[in-house]
Order: structure tokens, then sequence, then C-alpha cells
């Protein structure tokens, strides 16, 4: 799913799975979060390569895994992916609203993470 | 039910104890993601698009209320409380941690259950008829070859790095239920002009990006005579199967480069050279598995229950559900029945843990303590008294678990597409559901008559839409999903894939698109004619002209 630096849509973000837990995470300016408001917005190209090369390492370190960018516009409730896909990854099941990403939120609250 | 021995149950062990070393390897980083995936792969462990996946074998789709208790428990304590049965007649959790998978792995083999094979390019789990065994059209039990094959094939070392995955199905009745025709390879049960039973091979089926029908290659094998021929089948496929396009791996594809004439010479050439060396009594082996199946101690009961009768004429629900959910039993007084996993509105396939345990009780109360998945995602309890089916339909009712549309238009399978998985294009889920909630109405449902709908959410077919009377599959256009639609396909002995009506359709136009088809069909069919039946009858041209209609008034 990565995009190439020719045909990226700035601004983008850095999205990835927790190795451990398997959720989905962003890449945000305190490392890696579950929320995607707190996400890092990569406005131009060095810092969306900034941003792809930290994934890379995060990668390699064994934090996280299918690190990639995604296109987003920002709104006013944060950064919104252009694509339905990444949006599904980013909310969770369309079909169980209550299974998706705040229940994962909800659990990591109960477990005082 | 089968019971493992020793060897399988320590071979099961052995396995966790394997994966739970390179889990902790992985964690502690040792293990890079490449060196990792192929072994978590191995383990029925996939990364989804929100979390990871886990994918267990249902080995030929029987399982035990212990067996489906556990999996409730698991489904509480490490996922999010319910599990979903797929068309391969195996359960996934949605949201397991990697870190919880050695544990999981563990309580599944107090039960005598595993991920094995479930991934990678092996011989995958067998998949056969769920009514194997009490079928009244059966000509013998199919089980034991599926369990033979299962035996056969684990972690055979030759077969666990093929070119790609190898599915094999098996049936010992006079129609298909299993989808014979749609597998790598498919094993059915036949007697031979002298009345003696052996096996038909039918090899290079298969769905995906090109989907095709499986070929008869031996129309009678002997018995005492299988695994040499499986050996020689896999073999050609090992050697000659392509391995520099991950899209003409398939068995299906060397079948139809080489023509069939040529791939059966091949095998019988193969087979010429090992028959010798076989290592293995095939005969005895199969006795004796056979043995350990043949357990159960059926009442003597008379073909008319009485209760029943009276039950169904009193009560018109009850009459209605018995009408779609139960199949003839081979044994007297006794009916297999078929619970739906589709309410309407539901998500195909789709269990809580509650009802997972309270579906175990039952089984235990009314079927001897077993169960059956059906390749269209619904349960089956095999063995219950025609005396007992009112009780038991009182009490699926109570767990929502009565619904009465197994083989109409509401019990659609769907893969998980774009609300799970991450090769998916499109979400398949939704679209079942809305299809669910405009054709719900029982009452039109019954009269619509039988009628398969098959969702998937990408090209490969999981959902086998190629193969659904009505196939939807769900793709992107213009940075939207967009669904085409097919027709005329088939999933039994007539197997047939469906043709495209035309042009994709949005998400919210497919309720519509559907119900012209549907409609014209009532319009068109003759008395009590099907549905399959009257789009072959009056072919696909016609209904194209009633789905593009629906495009024309939305223009
Ligand atoms: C992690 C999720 C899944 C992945 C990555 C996946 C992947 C694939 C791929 C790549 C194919 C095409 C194979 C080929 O054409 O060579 C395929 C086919 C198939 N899969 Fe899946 N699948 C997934 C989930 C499922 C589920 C949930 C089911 C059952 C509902 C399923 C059942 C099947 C079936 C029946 C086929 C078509 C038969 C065949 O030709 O192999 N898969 N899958
Ligand atoms: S058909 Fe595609 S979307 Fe559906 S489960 Fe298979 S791979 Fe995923």
């Amino acid at each position: 799913m990565a995009v190439s630096t020719k045909r990226r849509l700035l601004p983008v973000i850095l999205i990835a799975n927790d190795l451990r837990s398997g959720d989905v995470v962003f890449y945000g300016d305190d490392g890696w979060t579950c929320d995607l408001g707190r996400a890092r917005v990569a406005q131009d190209h060095g810092a969306a390569d900034d941003l792809e090369a930290t994934g890379a390492r995060s990668m390699a370190r064994q934090n996280v895994v299918d690190a990639y960018l995604i296109e987003i516009e920002p709104t006013t409730d944060g950064p919104r992916p252009r694509h339905f896909r990444e949006r599904f990854k980013t909310t969770g099941p369309t079909i169980y609203p209550h299974l998706g990403r705040r229940f994962g939120a909800a659990q990591a609250a109960a477990a005082g993470e | 039910m089968y019971k493992y021995d020793r060897f399988d149950a320590h071979f099961v062990r052995e396995r966790v104890a394997q994966f739970r070393d390179q889990v902790e390897r992985r964690l502690e980083g040792s293990l890079t993601e490449d060196e990792f995936k192929p072994l978590r792969l191995q383990n029925g462990l996939y990364l989804q698009l929100h979390a990871y996946m886990l994918r267990i074998a249902v080995p030929y789709g029987v399982l035990s209320a212990v067996q489906l208790r556990q999996l409730a428990l698991i489904a509480d304590r490490y996922d999010r409380g319910y599990g979903h049965f797929t068309t391969r007649q195996n359960l996934q959790f949605n949201w397991p941690k990697l870190v919880d998978v050695p544990e999981i792995l563990d309580l599944l083999a107090d039960v005598d259950m595993h991920c094995i094979q479930t991934s990678g390019n092996c011989i995958r789990n067998v998949t056969a008829d769920q009514f194997a065994g009490v079928a009244g059209d059966e000509i013998e039990d199919p089980r034991p070859v599926a369990e033979l094959i299962r035996q056969w094939s684990s972690h055979h070392p030759e077969f666990s790095f093929l070119p790609r995955k190898f599915k094999v199905a098996v049936s010992g009745a006079a129609h298909d239920r299993a989808l014979l025709k749609a597998h790598d390879l498919a094993i059915r049960i036949v007697r031979n002009e002298a009345g003696e039973a052996g096996y038909e091979v039918l090899v290079g089926g298969g769905l995906g990006r090109t989907p095709m029908i499986g070929k008869v290659v031996r129309d009678f094998l002997p018995k005492g005579e299988l695994l040499p021929y499986l050996e020689a089948v896999m073999r050609v496929y090992n050697a000659e199967g392509r391995r520099d396009n991950k899209y003409k791996a398939r068995i299906k594809i060397l079948v139809h480069e080489i023509g069939v004439e040529a791939f059966q010479a091949r095998v019988e050439a193969e087979l010429r050279a090992i028959e010798p060396i076989s290592p293995v009594d095939e005969t005895a082996e199969l006795a004796r598995i056979a043995e350990a199946f043949d357990t159960i101690d059926y009442a003597r009961l008379a073909p008319r229950s009485e209760r029943f009768e009276a039950a169904r004429a009193r009560d018109a629900r009850f009459a209605a559900w018995a009408q779609t959910s139960i199949f003839t039993h081979r044994v007297d007084g006794y009916a297999a029945v078929t619970v739906s996993l589709k309410p309407v509105g539901g998500v195909p396939g789709d269990m809580t843990s509650e009802q997972m345990r309270l579906f175990a009780d039952l089984a235990e109360r009314f079927s001897l303590g077993e169960i059956r998945v059906t390749h269209a995602q619904n349960l089956v309890l095999p063995h219950v008294r025609l005396d007992d089916l009112h009780a038991l339909w009182l009490e699926l009712a109570d767990a929502e678990l009565a619904t009465d549309n197994v083989g109409l238009i509401t019990d659609i399978i769907a893969c998980p597409g774009l609300d799970y998985c991450a090769l998916a294009t499109a979400r398949s889920i939704p679209i079942a559901q809305a299809i669910s909630m405009r054709f719900g109405d029982a009452v039109r449902q019954a009269e619509i008559g039988p009628l398969q709908i098959k969702i998937s959410g990408c090209i490969n077919a999981c959902g086998h839409h190629h193969v659904g009377h009505i196939g939807i599959l769900g793709l992107e256009k213009r940075g939207q999903e967009s669904y085409q639609i097919t027709l005329g396909g088939d999933a039994t002995e007539n197997a047939a894939i469906g043709e495209l009506l035309g042009p994709g359709v949005t998400a919210q136009e497919v309720p519509d698109a559907i119900e012209r088809i549907v409609d014209h069909y009532l319009a068109r069919r003759l008395a009590d004619e099907p549905f399959i039946d009257a789009v072959r009858r009056l072919g696909v041209d016609e209904f194209r002209a009633a789905f593009l209609g629906t495009q024309d008034e939305a223009a």
C-alpha cells in the first residue's frame, strides 16, 4: 500500500499495526498512538520521507508491522484518510461500531495503559 | 466422533511449544517479520486490517459440544466475544493479540483442536459434505476418507511447500453439498457396475481470479489405492505447477494448460513408479478409522413421529422452520437440522460466545453432542429425534437461532470483506445485510423459494460469488466501492460459473438490482420452478435486460 513519492498526494500520516496486540496505530509526536487525532501530519515531501523512514526503523526495531503512509485531508475533527480502505482501517469494522477502535481504547484504559 | 490418538495429541502439543518459542523470539527481536510471517501463517495466524486473525481448523466440518464451549471461552477471554464461521468450515477469531496466541493454541489443544494447515502452500484442512455419515442419499460415509487424508497430509514433508495452496473436499452422497467441483482435488465415493464402492477423483477446480470447474481424472479408483494415487497427483503438481507466477500457480492452471488427458497420463506414469513403495496399509487404516467413527447407538424409532406431525399442524411458524431446516437422516426417526447463522440483517456466519455455549448445551441434549459446520456458514445438529424437534426449536428461538431461511434468498454467504480483510477491495457484509433486510419478510422469502446469493469482497472469491445463483463481487471503481453482479452460478453437482450481468453498481443500488432480477424471475417462472432452473431455461440475457433496466431508470 506504500505510495511512491511522485504519486503521493500530501498531506500524509504514518499508519501501522502494533506488533504485540495487532492494534492499528499512528505515528505522533510522542511516538506511536492509538489516537488518530494525535497523528503527525506531514505537509511536504521532506516530512513525508522522514515519516516513512521512521516507519522502516520502527519495523526494524520490532515495534510495529506493516507501516506505511496514507493520504489524508485535514478536518476540524482531525485527519481523515482519503481512501475508504484506510478510513475503515482507522474506524474499525463498519458493521460492529461497538467493536471498533473505541472498544480497543476502552480495553487499553481498563488495563491502565 | 473420531478421537485423536496419543500420537496426534503429542504432535499438536509439540507444535504449540514450537510456536510459543517462535513468538517469544519475535517479541524479543531475534526474528524479523519476514522470518516470522511464514511461521505464523503455518499456525493459521494472519494480520488483517484492524488486528491479527486466527483461523482454527474444523476438520471436515465436524465439531463437538465440548469444542464449541472451548471456542466460547477463548472468544471471551482472548477475543471480543464472538467468532466467524467461514466457507471452508473453519472458525476465525478477529481480534487475538500476538502475545496471547500460544495460550489460545494450548486451550485449543486441550480439546484436540489446532490451526495447522489452515494457511500456506500446503494441503489445507479437508472439507466435506456437512451431512457426512447421516445423509439419506449417501453411498458411504466420507469422513473416514477425509480423516485418512488429514493424517496422510499433516506435515507431509514432500507436500508442505507446494507451488500454491491445495484444497481437498470429499463427499459420499449422490448430491454435491461440498462444492466438489471448485476444489483443487475432490473425491466422490461412487459405485461401479459391479456394485463396489470406490472413488471418483476430480482435479483442477477452483475459484479466485480464474474460476474453473474441476475435471474427472479417474472415474473409478478402487478402494485401497487412494493414497498412492493422491501422492502421484501431488508429485505431478509439485514438479510441474508454476512457481514463477502466483496467479498461475494453482493446479487448475496446470491442468488447463497441458489438458486433462496429458495430466492423467503424467499421473498414471508417476503412479507406476511409486506404487510398490507405498508404506501404509491403507485398507487396514481406513477400517480402523471407520470403526472409530461408527460409535453412535441410535434408538430404534418409527419413521414417522406423531409428536412432530402434531406440532407441525398446530404451529405454523414451527412448520415453516421445519420446512427449510430439516434434512432426511439415514436412520428412521431422526433428522439432521440446519441452524441458520443468518438472522435477518445480521452478519453471516457470526456467533456470539453466549450463543456458542447455549448451542453446545443443545447439541448435548438433542444431538449426541455433535455439531457440523456447513460451507454456507451455518451449523448443523446431525442427530436429532423427530420427537424432539419442537422442543429444540423453542430453545433455538430463545437464543435467536431459529431463523427459518436455510437455502432461501437471505441465507447469504459473505466473506469478511473490507470490514476485516486486508486484501479486500470493498465491503461484503453490509451488502449481505442490506439484501437480507430487503427480502427479510418470511412469506416473501418462502414465495421466492431456493435462491443462493454469494458475496466476495475481492477477486479472491472467498465468498464463492462465482458459484452463487446470484453472485456479487465487490471492487473499487473511481475511489468508490462498486459491485459486479453475476447470474447463473451453481455450487452443486451441476456446478457452473455465473455470467456477468453488466457494469458495476454502487452499494446503495445493489438491493434494487437484486429485486429487479427476482421480480423478473417471479413474473416468468413456471409453477414451482426454482430460480436457478428458470435462469437456465430462459437464459441470462433476459435477466440482463431486467438488471440493466434498473440503471436506465436511475439515469
Ligand atoms: C485473512 C483473510 C484471507 C485471506 C488473506 C485470503 C486469501 C485468499 C486468496 C489469496 C485466495 C485466492 C487463491 C487463489 O486464487 O490462488 C483465496 C481464495 C479462497 N478463500 Fe480466502 N482469504 C481470506 C479469508 C477467507 C475466508 C474468511 C474464507 C471463508 C469464508 C476464505 C475461503 C476461501 C475460499 C473458499 C477461496 C476460493 C477457493 C480457492 O480457489 O481457493 N478465505 N483466499
Ligand atoms: S474474497 Fe477477498 S475480501 Fe473476501 S476474504 Fe477473501 S481475500 Fe478477503
